[in-house]
């Protein structure tokens, strides 16, 4: 691919931090969340403006330091990464938005302060998808984590407390205990850590040690949250919806589930790790977490709590898309990242705006709150549809291209754990849906007239679904940044 | 052509005429001593703008020609050694105005004499070209320092009298092993002995005079289990004493031990010797033991102290593993370790001068009242923990990179271990500072003109990580052998 | 036996200083008095001055002091070494200057705890903590 030498990439990733100066000096909150609006904009209309390139087949390049002999802080936009830097800058957007909205009705304390780590969260977040080796995308992955660490204990309170601890203990732990050392044997083994096509030369290496470091590196990601190392993203949950939103459903784990796909696709690559067999440790984890993970859900009486479980069901899709190596896999993990992070964003704001409008945050107390929000219910609705894998949202076309990858690999069982997943998917949303709209007048615990959460809220989530439900019909863009991924 | 010594003439000349002051016009004796250091830091600037394009440098005291006069010799990597230690001192000198001249009242000049006689001093040592030279600045930086350390705080002329006792014994052991070469070759000067050397037989006396030598440094910059001066002397200390020697004594005695083992000892010489095992080995000890009795200690300043312990290891083996690529690890750890640990002593400094005991309960709350001093702290804690861009990743790195070349496994598993433990150490203070607020009620304000030096320094951390490619093309890759591999 | 003291006798100056040396490192860290700690130190520094100026003697060489008169050639094997002596100077100057600094912080430590005893003083500071 021919690389276009180019300071869009940095601009782009610097985009959002252009927001923290006025956020900091914004003397009301109408000027402050103008200008994360405003640096929203600049970022997607950035990140478009290299589109049309990439989907012809180009790469932006852009060497910043070079830190290293080979390995420099360096961009590169590639398909994959400009896939995920669409769904995160539209996604901003609309976060913004429905932020103002929920910020303010909830009177949430510190604003200033969330808006610039949000900022620099987002910085962090297109830092990772436009990276162009191994050193970039460590560093910003590094610089999320820190970032996010503010945002999800805005709260302040001892749950919090704690939940920072689990948060930051783990993923920084992994990164530093698990991807660090595995990267510098990488880099000892190869002398460079290069994102390449089709993987680095590891001709010298034995089949142990690049099984080893392939572990390492999957489980280190633990933004990717296969299990045993999901266990910050329940803990997670305590963060203001907004921060669950934007950061749980799409940020931070599709940083994650990015950084385990370019694992796989360019340092490793498909040919090397089939020959060894880690194909199969991939896919069983990844298996394994998914079903675990829908049964934990079941159980789950906190509406933020299920969600939470089911992102990380969802995970492991993409990591199984991955872990399939074939065509259909990849590109259906690929788009499998950004059917998600529309539909589980759309359930996000729900939950959200169901606490700010009656300030509930258990399913069970749900009951019959679909006649008093008809709106945000119906996009909850679409959500869940999204999520299960149900036409016409965009759900079903990611999940239909990894059943297809399932099967072009002979793969009966992941194919079978996908069904019992996607049914276990429906388990566990649909009757919220059911009992929101559908319970005995006498045992609504909510019921009466229509009083929705405020527009700025109920907007986006409705924007969201239309979104869920709009890829179902035109999903080329990412289709064929996943499939120019793919090959 | 002067330059050399014009970068220590003015801090000379500044302790005569702050003392003199003193008597005269107390009033005074604070602007000499900046002027003084802004004087060496502007003509350490000159010297290593010089070195970059000329090469090196070097002034023979009095006019006395090596190998008999003593010889300053400055090439690129003294010259940024010789930066670093002026910078550092202004800035924390400046830092300090207010408890310079408020605290120590009718000492101030004293104060200010020493600071300077101290910087001088570690500034000769990073400069000198002979031996015997080298033991006597050692000394004079020492000396001052213990004055300095003792200077206020109720136990800290105890500390300061133990860490004499300590390291004198160390700088006599330097002295020993001196002599022992000076038997053998005749020379003192360090060009000279090198030369000499090369072509001398590995006899007992060589490996005597090594290990004596090599002893009497590591005392010095107080490498485990030498290390028992260092947190009774940096902690029980006024803070400012200790934020002036902290980033500079323990460094410098790194990079004269780097010197001494690059240039002076001959190849074949570190081969037969039991020197670079114990060493690696006292180093790795040193990572593991400064990290966890951090974790342990309850007193802030406590806790720095163990961590720079544990940084002196990472310097150690690094040097020790012997391979270019952990050499060049040591070299950037001992910028960058210079820069975070000025930070963090500094910040806490302006954190805790408001606050009645060094404790974790005072930094409830730092986070809203010094947001401007934390994120300096933030940043510097980051570079300890190794998060790139920030410098002390990239040195963490070559020192990772260095002992994966080696097969030392140990060693890579210590700076992993003490990677980890820094991240609860530092989030444990983040988590108090963040978290809960001070029932405290003491103003803690933020003046510009201690936020604005510790911004400087955050920056350095920052610009040091992305360009320490560029630092190591220009300054490190020269000083190491070109054969070394 | 034999050959053991025909080493020790051939190289006394040698071990003369180290065990001068081992002397003042063990009033260094025995002693409890803080002045015997000193002087500890003080015997441990001049070994090495010692040591020094033993190097710079040679057999039946004469001090190195040159009359005016001797217009002819110098032989170096007929006058000791002045160097390390020179050396030496400097070092006793240095060890005067650390006896300063160290009686000084003796002093001020003396004026804190009224006592120059290692252990009461440790134990001074061990009932000053209990109480704060």
């Amino acid at each position: 691919m021919s690389g276009i030498l180019s300071i869009q990439p940095l601009l782009a990733v610097a985009a959002p931090l252009t927001a923290i100066p006025g956020i900091l000096s914004a003397r009301t909150p109408n000027i402050r969340e103008a200008w994360s609006f405003a640096a929203a904009l600049l970022l997607m209309g950035l990140v478009l403006s290299m589109a049309p390139s990439v989907l012809d087949g180009k790469t932006y390049t852009l060497v910043l330091a070079e830190v290293l002999p080979n390995a420099p802080l360096a961009f590169r936009v590639d398909g994959l990464g400009m896939l995920f830097a669409i769904v995160a800058s539209t996604l901003w957007i609309i976060t913004s938005a429905y932020s103002i909205g929920y910020m303010r009705a909830s009177q949430e304390h510190a604003q200033t302060r969330f808006y610039t780590y949000f900022a620099a969260a987002l910085f962090s977040t297109i830092g990772v998808a436009f990276s162009a080796n191994l050193l970039t995308m460590y560093m910003f992955y590094e610089l999320l984590s820190f970032s996010t660490y503010p945002l999800v204990t805005h709260h302040q309170d001892d749950d919090s407390r704690k939940a920072g601890r689990k948060y930051l203990g783990l993923i920084v732990g992994s990164s530093i205990g698990m991807v660090l050392p595995a990267m510098v044997v990488l880099y000892h083994l190869t002398g460079t850590l290069d994102f390449t096509a089709g993987g680095v030369a590891l001709a010298s290496a034995s089949p142990t040690t690049i099984a080893v470091l392939f572990g390492l590196m999957i489980f280190g990601f633990a933004k990717a949250a296969l299990m045993p190392m999901h266990a910050w993203l329940p803990a997670a949950m305590v963060a203001p919806t907004p921060v669950s939103s934007l950061l749980h459903a799409v940020a931070v784990v599709k940083v994650g589930a990015f950084c385990l796909l370019r694992v796989v696709m360019d340092v490793f690559g498909v040919e090397t790790l089939m020959a060894i067999g880690v194909n199969d440790l991939l896919t069983g984890v990844a298996a394994t977490t998914m079903i675990v993970a829908s049964l934990v859900a079941l159980s789950q009486d906190g509406l933020k709590r299920r969600l939470a479980y089911s992102t990380i069901g969802q995970l492991s899709y993409i990591a199984l898309g991955a872990g399939l190596m074939n065509a259909a896999g990849l590109t259906g993990g690929m788009m499998h990242v950004a059917m998600h992070a529309f539909g589980k964003i759309t359930l996000f704001f729900c939950a959200g705006a169901i606490y700010v409008a009656t300030g509930e945050k258990y399913i069970s107390r749900m009951t019959g709150i679909g006649r008093r929000m008809p709106w945000t219910m119906a996009a909850f609705f679409i959500g869940s549809l999204s999520i299960i894998g149900i036409p016409p949202t965009g759900g079903f076309l990611s999940k239909w291209m990894l059943l297809n990858g399932c099967l072009d690999s002979g793969q009966w069982i992941l194919a079978g754990a996908l069904v019992v997943s996607s049914l276990l998917n429906a388990a566990y949303f649909l009757p919220i849906v059911y009992r929101a709209w559908f319970c005995p007048e006498g045992q609504a615990v909510h019921a009466g007239p229509v009083r929705e959460a405020p527009l700025a809220c109920v907007i986006p989530l409705l924007v969201t679904a239309g979104i869920s439900m709009a890829l179902f019909f035109w999903p080329d863009v990412f289709f064929n940044l996943a499939q120019m991924a793919a090959n | 052509m002067h330059d050399v010594v014009l970068t220590i003439l003015p801090l000379l000349f500044g302790a005569f005429l702050a003392l003199v002051a003193g008597w005269i016009r107390p009033k005074f004796s604070y602007s000499i001593g900046v002027i003084g250091l802004a004087g060496s830091v502007f003509f350490t600037l000159r010297v290593l703008a010089k070195v970059v394009t000329d090469g090196t440098l070097s002034y023979s005291m009095g006019g006395w020609a090596p190998p008999w006069g003593i010889v300053f010799v400055v090439d690129a990597l003294s010259a940024a050694m010789l930066v670093l230690i002026a910078a550092s001192s202004l800035i924390t000198y400046v830092v300090y105005h207010d408890e310079i001249v408020d605290h120590f009242k009718e000492k101030t000049a004293a104060f200010v004499a020493l600071i300077l006689l101290v910087v001088a001093g570690h500034m000769g040592i990073v400069a000198t070209g002979d031996l015997f030279n080298l033991y006597v600045l050692i000394e004079v930086a020492a000396l001052s320092g213990y004055a300095l350390l003792g200077f206020s705080g109720d136990r800290s002329p105890l500390s300061s009298l133990s860490y004499l006792c300590i390291g004198s014994v160390g700088a006599s052991f330097y002295l020993l092993g001196v002599g022992y070469l000076y038997i053998m070759t005749g020379s003192l000067n360090l060009a000279d002995l090198s030369g000499l050397l090369e072509i001398a037989q590995v006899s007992t006396s060589l490996q005597a005079a090594v290990a004596v030598m090599m002893l009497g440094l590591w005392v010095k910059m107080a490498l485990f289990p030498f290390h028992g001066w260092l947190p009774g002397a940096y902690s029980n200390s006024s803070f400012v004493s200790a934020s002036f020697l902290a980033p500079m004594t323990t460094k410098v005695m790194v990079y004269v031990m780097l010197r001494l083992v690059l240039s002076l000892f001959p190849g074949n010489l570190l081969d037969t010797n039991m020197l670079p095992e114990v060493g690696l080995v006292l180093a790795t000890a040193a990572i593991f033991f400064g990290s966890i009795m951090a974790y342990r200690q309850k007193d802030l300043r406590r806790t720095l102290c163990y961590i720079l312990v544990a940084e002196v290891g990472y310097m150690v083996g690094g040097l020790f593993i012997g391979n270019r690529e952990a050499m060049t690890g040591t070299i950037l750890h001992i910028f960058a370790d210079a820069l975070m640990t000025l930070t963090l002593f500094v910040a806490l400094g302006s954190i805790l001068r408001h606050r009645a005991e060094s404790g974790l309960s005072s930094m409830k709350g730092m986070f809203k009242s010094m947001p401007f001093t934390m994120a300096s702290f933030v940043l510097a804690g980051m570079s300890m923990i190794g998060v790139p861009p920030l410098f002390g990743f990239f040195s963490k790195w070559r020192l990772l990179s260095g002992a994966l070349e080696a097969g030392e496994f140990g060693f890579m598993a210590g700076l992993l271990v003490s990677s980890l433990v820094n991240v609860v150490i530092f989030f444990r203070i983040f988590e108090t500072a963040f978290f809960e607020s001070s029932e405290d009620k003491t103003p803690t304000g933020e003046h510009w003109a201690r936020t604005a030096p510790l911004a400087l320094t955050a920056l350095l951390l920052i610009l040091g990580g992305v360009y320490s490619g560029l630092i190591v093309e220009t300054i490190v890759a020269n000083v190491l052998p070109t054969d070394l591999i | 036996m034999d050959a053991f003291l025909t080493q020790v006798q051939a190289h006394f100056n040698y071990w003369g200083y180290v065990v001068i040396m081992m002397v003042g490192l063990y009033a260094m860290i025995a002693k409890r008095n803080l002045i015997k700690k000193l002087i500890g130190l003080s015997i441990f520094q001049t070994s090495i001055m010692l040591f020094f100026v033993a190097i710079g003697s040679k057999e039946g060489a004469t001090i190195p002091i040159l009359r005016a008169a001797s217009k002819h050639a110098v032989n170096p094997a007929d006058y000791i070494n002045p160097l390390p002596h020179v050396l030496m100077l400097t070092a006793i100057v240095v060890s005067v200057a650390t006896l300063g600094v160290a009686l000084a912080l003796v002093l001020r430590i003396h004026g804190k705890y009224g006592t120059l005893e290692e252990d009461e003083i440790a134990d001074q500071i061990k009932r000053s903590n209990t109480y704060a």
